[in-house]
């Protein structure tokens, strides 16, 4: 595979986790039935549920891994990208980079707590917990910018632009 | 051109980047296709969303409250609203695609929420769910909105279309969700429970289209009650219609092979209290009666042969007339016997000397006896009558017999229809108890037509109590006449003489308290006693050789004495002889003999002894006397004159050591210087007593001491009161015999000669 796919794979990933992140981010994640309350819930909507329920540092945890990790990452992906081949603020690029790849899996965190809810929450009649598309298009989401962080090697960013002579 | 010339220079490079742009353009590709195909299929499953106005909706919340339509999820609320006069509820929901059909112009919404009360059990799955919104019956051109139902159908899928409307009087305990049957099969429900426009209770009943059939023009709506309680001679029944019916009751309908036509939606109905007056659907009838005591609207039953053919429907008394008018509602299968040859009576339970009749009407209340008859003419107006046949041919009977008047100083609790009995046979009744122009009891009484000739002119009444004991020596008795006789008594009647004459209408007779007292018919003789201890008006018997022959009538006292009025009954008039004996009979008790001791039990009684004068009197002094065995054998009555005497009245008086009398009586002569004992010597020995007889003091024992004549006395035990001895003198000097009255010295000892005299005296010298 040479850089020049690996930069391709890794726009077209960054891509397509933008445009994920929209019904990710707005179709519920899943529903909390309890006692015959049907309650959607989004990722955002559980953050707030969590938090309303006082758990305070959970919310805080899943916020961060959910919401806000993942439009960091896009948006710092973006940028990354965007000056591939240029000189500009490479040893910048070069830490943003070892963060993203760092932090990129805390985003799972949300699928996690789904899958384990999703599992534990099944009380018959009296509650239960079902994923639903939203959880789907979330993973995805998360798949996406981990492989487009991947995909995109650190030495990439040295890299001199291909358009230019030798 | 600077490229151009290089290419030139160093070989062409093939451009295959291009080719691999293209390829990894396939990760935006697919999201974007995915996240695009979500959406659509989101919106297509979308249908159009709804406006529902509500008065309330408790327990509908936007965004999670979905509407239901046949148990599945059809939508979704998506607003709740007020509208801007905060009176109503709009609801918007979101209805799904497949759901569309659901805005259309009929179809019904309601909130569903749990019922739970003892005759319903609904919506039990909104506990746990939560409330919905429901939707049934879709149909019509698309409507986006509507007015949801104030409560939930009864029905939730079926339309309810057959509507059948029920009147009556009164509709207690039935609610909306009570049952219909018919024939046991349930069909309906009741829909609604209403006052209409006239005030009169509705109900609408819902049938399910597959029974409507079983409605027609001449069915007929009855309440089943939730249990029903039957008490009868045969026993005790509870009936439970099931337990549904058990806690609302339930409706039942029947058209009882008639045959009706079909009727339309929302026909009237009547609607009728009881199985039975559902089934007595005839003509009204009017019947009216004197007195409608006992009749219940509704409960009170026509019978005919005894089993019941119709039913009162109502009663009402019409004051111009004074009748109390009764509808009557035959079943149309009797009609025909109600024609004006048909009587009504009225029966009520009869308990009276003539027997005892209608006594099932104790359990089952009143009932109106249907006697049809032939030869009759249609009509519904009838007259009826409150007493049963045979007592109203008995009435009318007696209207046409002998009456007459008794009257009485005071009447027992004796009423109307005591029966008059004449040798034990009932001949007549007492009409009527009432107080007379003097103030004094008197009973209206009437005689059979029949035994019009058995009411003899001196005919004497007495009363019949319901019961009698007699004690005697050696017997108690009971009497009870009968169970009439126990319940009121009876008014008894006899001619103790021959027959003279039958009695004129309205004769008058008095009253006596028995039949001892009606027997004694002579004219009153008054006694004279000292003493009229024991003795009582009505109660106290005289009798003759232990015969009973009259009775006391009346007992007062006047100048110190006791007067005592008896009568005497037919046939003993010789008693009545100017030189009888009467004397108080009371028990004694004594060495001598128990005596009297009857008279304990039967209370005293006055001895008669008959004299033997020609002429009869009214007037005589009576006796107390201790025993009556001497007096009726005495003849000899005589006065003892002592000035000192141990002898006691009881002392026995003795000749040659045989006993011939007794001491009566001891007392003070009328001066006060003497005792005077009075003695009666037996009949058979009177002859012993002479002019010259002498009596002398023979109790105790006497012994002479020395030339002092010192008497010891001991008391005998044989002889506690003492004894009087006499001796007569020889023929010479005996006199003539003595008579009664006569009197004697009592010497406190015999003369020796006395002693030594023994004459021979004849009997009936």
């Amino acid at each position: 595979m040479t850089d020049e796919v690996r930069f391709s794979i890794s726009k077209a990933l960054t891509a397509a986790a933008g445009i994920l992140y929209i019904p990710a981010n707005f179709l519920p994640v899943m529903t909390i039935t309890i006692t015959g309350q049907v309650e959607p819930l989004t990722v955002m909507g559980g953050v707030m549920e969590l938090y309303n329920t006082g758990l305070i540092p959970v919310a805080l945890v899943v916020f961060l891994a959910s919401v806000l990790v993942p439009v960091v990452k896009i948006v710092s992906l973006s940028w990354m990208l965007s000056l591939h081949g240029t000189a500009i603020a490479q040893a910048r690029r070069m830490k943003v980079h070892a963060f993203l790849t760092r932090i990129g899996t805390w985003a799972m965190i949300d699928v996690f707590l789904l899958s384990i809810l999703v599992a534990v929450g099944q009380l018959g009649i009296l509650a239960s917990v079902q994923a639903k598309p939203g959880a789907v298009f979330f993973g995805a989401m998360i798949i996406c910018t981990l492989y487009a962080a991947d995909i995109y090697k650190t030495y990439m960013i040295w890299q001199p632009p291909i358009s230019k002579p030798t | 051109m600077t490229n151009q010339h290089e290419r030139k220079d160093h070989g062409v490079i093939s451009d295959t980047r291009k080719r691999g742009v293209s390829w990894v353009l396939i990760f935006p590709l697919i999201a974007a296709a995915a996240t695009a195909w979500f959406l659509w299929t989101d919106y297509k499953a979308m249908g159009p969303e709804i406006e529902i106005t509500f008065d309330e909706v408790p327990g509908i919340q936007a965004g999670k409250t979905p509407l239901v339509y046949r148990g599945i999820d059809a939508g979704m609320v998506t607003a709740v609203e007020l509208d801007k006069d905060l009176n109503k509820v709009l609801v918007k929901v979101r209805l799904k695609e497949f759901a569309a059909g659901l805005a259309s112009k009929k179809t019904d919404f309601w909130v569903e929420k749990p019922v739970i009360t003892l005759a319903e059990l609904t919506g039990l799955e909104s506990i746990i769910q939560g409330n919905s919104i429901r939707a049934r019956n879709p149909g019509g051109p698309p409507e986006y909105s509507f007015v949801g139902l104030p409560a939930p159908p009864l029905m939730p899928l079926l339309p309810g279309a057959f509507t059948v409307r029920l009147k009556g009087a009164q509709i207690p305990f039935l609610n909306r969700g009570t049952p219909v049957y018919h024939r046991g099969v349930k069909v309906g429900l009741v829909r609604e429970k209403m006052i209409d426009a006239n005030g009169v209770p509705e109900l609408r009943l819902m049938i399910e289209e597959d029974y409507r059939d079983a409605i027609c023009t001449t069915s007929r709506f009855w309440r089943l009650p939730a249990t029903s309680m039957k008490l009868g001679q045969h026993g005790f029944k509870l009936d439970v219609e099931g337990v549904d019916a058990l806690v609302q009751g339930a409706l039942a309908f029947d058209h009882f092979n008639r045959s009706g036509t079909k009727i339309s939606n929302d026909t009237l109905l009547e609607l009728f209290d009881t199985e039975f007056a559902a089934r007595s659907s005839g003509r009204l009838l009017t019947v009216s009666f004197d007195n409608a005591r006992g009749i219940m609207p509704g409960e009170t039953k026509v019978c005919y042969l005894g089993q019941p053919i119709g039913l009162v429907e109502s009663v009402q008394p019409n004051p111009s007339s004074g009748l109390v008018l009764a509808t009557v509602r035959l079943m149309p299968e009797f009609e025909y016997l109600a024609d004006t040859a048909a009587s009504f009576t009225l029966v009520r339970p009869q308990i009276s000397l003539q027997g005892v009749t209608g006594l099932d009407t104790l359990l089952s209340g009143v009932y109106i006896e249907l006697s049809p008859a032939p030869g009759g003419t249609h009509s519904d107006l009838f007259a009826g009558r409150s007493m049963s046949k045979e007592e109203w041919e008995r009435q009318q009977a007696e209207r046409q017999g002998l009456s007459f008047t008794l009257s009485a100083e005071n009447l027992p609790p004796m009423g109307k229809g005591t029966p008059v009995l004449y040798k034990g046979i009932v001949v007549g009744s007492i009409l009527e108890k009432k107080l007379d122009a003097r103030e004094k009891p008197v009973l209206l009484g009437v005689v059979r037509p029949e035994f019009r000739n058995a009411l003899d002119a001196d005919a004497r009444f007495w009363r019949v109590p319901a019961t009698a004991i007699k004690a005697g020596p050696g017997f108690l008795q009971f009497d009870i006449n009968g169970l009439q006789g126990l319940l009121q008594g009876a008014v008894a009647f006899d001619s103790f003489t021959p027959r003279t004459k039958t009695a004129d209408e309205n004769s008058r007779f008095a009253l006596y308290e028995d039949e001892v007292n009606a027997r004694a018919l002579s004219a009153p003789v008054k006694i004279r006693f000292i003493n009229g201890r024991g003795v009582a008006p009505g109660r106290t018997e005289l009798r003759y050789l232990g015969v009973p022959v009259g009775v006391v009538d009346a007992v007062e006292t006047a100048e110190g004495r006791v007067v005592v009025t008896a009568r005497l009954n037919q046939g003993y008039e010789f008693l009545r002889r100017e030189d009888s004996i009467f004397s108080i009979v009371r028990p004694n008790i004594s060495l001598q003999g128990i005596t009297g001791l009857e008279t304990l039990i039967s209370g005293v009684y006055i001895e008669c002894t008959p004299g033997s004068a020609k002429r009869l009197a009214d007037s005589f002094t009576g006796r107390s006397t201790i025993d009556a065995e001497e007096i009726l054998q005495s003849g000899l009555t005589l006065q003892l004159f002592s000035d000192s005497t141990p002898i006691n009245a009881g002392a026995s008086v003795f000749y040659r050591g045989i006993s011939v009398g007794r001491v009566t009586a001891k007392s003070l002569s009328s001066d006060g210087r003497q005792i005077t004992l009075t003695i009666v010597v037996e009949s058979k020995y009177r002859h012993l007593v002479r002019q010259n007889s002498k009596f002398w003091d023979s109790s105790g024992l006497k012994a002479s001491l020395g030339f002092l004549q010192f008497r010891i006395q001991t008391e005998s035990i044989m002889a506690p009161d003492g004894r009087i001895a006499f001796a007569t003198p020889d023929n010479s000097a005996m006199g003539t015999a003595a008579k009664s009255g006569d009197s004697f010295d009592l010497n406190h000892s015999p003369r020796p000669e006395w002693l030594k005299w023994n004459p021979s005296i004849p009997l009936g010298d």
